[in-house]
């Protein structure tokens, strides 16, 4: 059971109780195996986050949901810390330097294991970093990582939504469809999506949404590289199904 | 000029209401980070863009009025308005033309004073 996509307290929009160790407690609960946060524009949670799960024995990829300047989210994996914080650096870097208003869009908080807060993030996270889509799949490559554009579906925010459809030359494993909708429903609309391999996570900014849709794949270990061959379908590394509660 | 002006000059639909103030500049853009980074406040936005972010976003850059173009309007956007007391307009017509009217308004506007 893998729930890639799960917001934490730094995201102004995800609840303060969405600390590392409720998360990992919520996911144990649920029995979920694999999991990221993936914090828009930001890590400052993930190395607690990772040590927390793996003192809970579960599998962790180190994760970020990045808004480019298309005003599109993508997702973003990798197997190592540098590797991520690397990516960030630039991501960050290249975000506008507005000030966040907690009133308006919450607070981003940075948690440590033990539910201290130790920081909060100034600049303003919803928010476009100037690097295009082009270059955002460019650096996480170089580093890496994958990229995999984050509810497609949506209205806001989605790939489709934004710039009208996938360009081709992309290197995409997967594409992220939301809960609320089914892959066969897109597909009907859009039959170029049908080459595509999609997989749903919950887009959790609550406890009780963790897990609310899944997927599950057969892989060997919670690696990048087994994920590009689950993607392929490569030396029985697939995905088995995507389930929504 | 008055935002209550501009709604009858425009015919616009009222979803939520504001002060009323003097506008003097007006935006059109739909991607959220443009607006964030380039928009006046006390200004007219110009958008089809009914994501509920557009009410935080016009909160935060001081924008007094939002005219949605073309399409309906989201209860939760219409309730999120009504809460930061920003003007939630609706306009039949789309970005191009209400963007060009707003603006021989403020033009004409200029002229005068």
């Amino acid at each position: 059971m893998t729930d890639l996509h799960i917001h934490s307290t730094l995201s102004p929009c995800g609840s303060l109780e969405m600390s590392p160790k409720r998360i990992v407690e919520r996911a144990k609960i649920l029995g979920i195996n694999l999991i990221s946060i993936t914090d828009h524009n930001a890590i400052q949670n993930s190395e607690q986050t990772k040590n927390l799960a793996e003192k809970y024995g579960i599998s962790y990829i180190y994760g970020m949901e990045v808004q480019t300047e298309e005003e599109l989210h993508v997702l973003t994996y990798f197997d190592n810390y540098t590797d991520l914080s690397n990516v960030w650096k630039t991501v960050y870097e290249k975000l506008p330097n507005i000030k966040n208003n907690p009133d308006y869009f919450g607070d981003q908080v940075i948690v440590d294991e033990e539910e201290n807060i130790v920081g909060f993030e100034e600049k303003l996270l919803l928010n476009s970093s100037k690097i295009s889509l082009e270059d955002l799949c460019k650096i996480v490559q170089e580093n890496n990582g994958i990229a995999i554009p984050a509810h497609i579906d949506s209205a806001a925010y989605g790939i489709i939504s934004q710039i009208g459809f996938i360009p081709h030359d992309s290197f995409f494993p997967f594409l992220e469809i939301s809960c609320e909708h089914k892959e066969k429903e897109l597909i009907d609309k859009l039959s170029y999506l049908k080459s595509y391999k999609f997989v749903s996570f919950s887009d959790a900014h609550y406890i009780n949404k963790i897990g609310k849709c899944y997927t599950v794949f057969e892989l060997e270990l919670p690696t990048i590289p087994e994920l590009l061959m689950a993607s392929k379908d490569l030396n029985k590394r697939k995905i088995i199904d995507i389930i929504r509660s | 000029m008055l935002i209550k002006n501009i709604i009858k000059l425009l015919n616009l639909k009222v979803y939520s209401e504001g002060k009323d103030l003097n506008i003097e500049n007006a935006y059109t853009s739909d991607l959220l980070s443009i607006v964030l980074a380039n928009a006046k406040r006390n200004s007219i936005w110009i958008t089809v863009q009914k994501h509920i972010n557009i009410v935080a976003v016009a909160s935060l850059k001081e924008i007094s009025a939002i005219i949605i173009t073309e399409d309906y309007i989201p209860e939760e956007v219409i309730k999120k308005a009504k809460e930061e007391k920003i003007w939630l307009l609706g306009s039949k017509e789309d970005s191009f033309t209400a963007s060009g009217k707003i603006f021989k308004i403020l033009q004409d506007e200029k002229i005068h004073d």
